[in-house]
């Protein structure tokens, strides 16, 4: 993901649905290879939804990434937050089929656990032997920011010493996709944030997850960090249900920066959530502009978005994975499918083409419906 | 119940009275506004337009004249009711199939 991120290829194309219904958008990111068989055994394909699945595989992936082993992680000392925004949704929409359209006198008895938006946090709980604070946060497009901020909290208060943190979705069932074409925010042909003619965004799915710990806890063990989470800020606009507020999403950045203990001069990227609708994109800048004052004009400031796809409550920690690789490798990814600037989103967006920048600190923005908005500061080390 | 809409004059000679009459229909059966208000110089701000007021009214664009309209960068710059039933006939008109 990070390379495709670097080189500006998308992974947007047309959806494979598993039933047709009519519908006018049929683009989204959408993991056409993935097959959760495998990947898993029979035991764990008969209780894994989807978003399970992508969520254990991150999991497994970060912990083996971060050189921890099983008796590291076992215990009370290890919390598990896997954010999502609808949970098991496939399972759902293949229990509402079985029982509405199909008839069935027996539905898949399972459907409970797979559907409920815990299972990818406890079952990556299972996995890991991980007996503390575990728990799913359910916040729409901000919830695994959240998932990762709440993380930090707790290990920087010493309630854990270890936080597998991350979120999860995978929301592309027939009726999801046109319960939100029906909002009118679904861009029918290209994404294209802050870009002149934008007008809407395109879903994705997925699953990113990180470990957290204290500097004193990865030194105890002779771990070694790739960066650090510096900063979580977290605000509710208390406004509009759809429409963003630029005074809330600039408050969750201003929150970010306190709690990492750094003025906004020390940012040199910002991960937007440059959705490519004509509101975020224009609110976001507005937000953004506050924040960095006279540096607005210089700070890099791009969309992953066309690349992944809006991976709702997945979307905070994909687009943190590719903000850290992009401060590891001091290179920024470009916001494709631009085409000329619009005035009201008068940033440097690094249209269409990535390139190597010197920065220590960057932010990454999560701004959900409902007005919840979260911003993640991380510090290069 | 229904109400007299006022007519939205003057139009821009590309987009057929038709359109906009059905429009501004759409537009008094989809929002929660007393229909007495909808007058072409009230501003969306007056009428307390919020996000789910136009995505109702976008949805039932779709009914009425099948074709799916975007949440586009026009949106943004309408202030009264008059500019925003313009802008979703315009938007239509363009996308409408030859009868």
């Amino acid at each position: 993901m990070w390379w495709a991120a670097r080189e500006g290829r998308t992974g947007c194309r047309q959806i494979a649905y598993r039933r047709e219904v009519p519908h006018q958008i049929s683009i989204a990111a959408q993991l056409q290879d993935f097959s959760a068989e495998e990947h898993f055994d029979a035991a764990q394909c008969a209780v894994y939804d989807r978003f399970t699945s992508f969520a254990v595989l991150a999991a497994l992936e970060a912990v083996r990434d971060a050189r921890l082993n099983a008796s590291q992680l076992h215990g009370p000392r290890t919390a598990v937050i896997i954010g999502t925004g609808v949970g098991g949704v496939e399972s759902f929409d293949d229990g509402c089929h079985q029982l509405y359209a199909e008839a069935r006198s027996r539905l898949n008895p399972m459907t409970i656990p797979r559907v409920m938006a815990n299972a990818a946090a406890s079952h990556v709980s299972m996995q890991l032997g991980a007996r503390g604070p575990t728990f799913a946060v359910c916040s729409a497009c901000a919830s695994a920011s959240q998932a990762i901020g709440i993380g930090l909290q707790m290990v920087r208060a010493g309630v854990v010493d270890v936080a597998v943190v991350g979120g999860s979705e995978a929301p592309i069932t027939p009726a999801v996709m046109r319960g939100w074409e029906s909002m009118r925010v679904l861009a029918p042909q290209a994404c294209r944030p802050f870009s002149q003619g934008r007008n809407g965004m395109m879903l994705g799915e997925g699953a990113g997850v990180f470990v957290l710990e204290s500097l004193a806890h990865l030194r105890a063990r002779g771990g070694s960090a790739q960066v650090e989470l510096a900063g979580y800020g977290t605000s509710s606009d208390a406004g509009d249900l759809l429409r963003p507020d630029a005074s809330g999403a600039a408050d969750a950045m201003r929150a970010a920066l306190e709690s990492g203990g750094v003025s906004a001069d020390s940012v040199g990227y910002v991960n937007a959530h440059g959705t490519g609708t004509v509101l975020n994109d224009v609110t976001e800048t507005a937000a953004i502009r506050d924040v960095l004052g006279s540096r607005a004009d210089q700070v890099p400031v791009s969309s992953t978005k066309p690349i992944h796809g809006h991976a709702l409550g997945a979307s905070g920690a994909l687009e943190l994975a590719v903000t850290v690789r992009a401060l590891d490798e001091q290179f920024v990814p470009p916001t494709i499918n631009w085409v000329d600037a619009d005035p009201a989103c008068n940033l440097d967006v690094v249209p269409n083409t990535g390139r190597p920048c010197e920065f220590d600190y960057a932010l990454s923005n999560s701004f959900a419906f409902g007005g919840i908005n979260a911003s993640l500061l991380v510090r290069r080390i | 119940m229904n109400a007299s809409i006022t007519p939205i004059t003057p139009l821009p000679s590309a987009i057929p009275e038709a359109i906009a009459k059905r429009v501004m229909a759409v537009i008094a059966r989809e929002v929660h506004i007393d229909p007495a208000k909808l007058r072409g110089e009230a501003t969306l701000a007056e009428l307390s337009f919020d996000s789910v007021d136009v995505v109702m009214i976008l949805n039932g664009i779709e009914e009425e004249f099948g074709v799916y309209v975007p949440v586009e960068q026009g949106f943004t710059d309408v202030k009264t009711l008059q500019d925003f039933v313009m802008l979703v006939a315009g938007l239509v008109s363009s996308q409408a199939k030859p009868a």
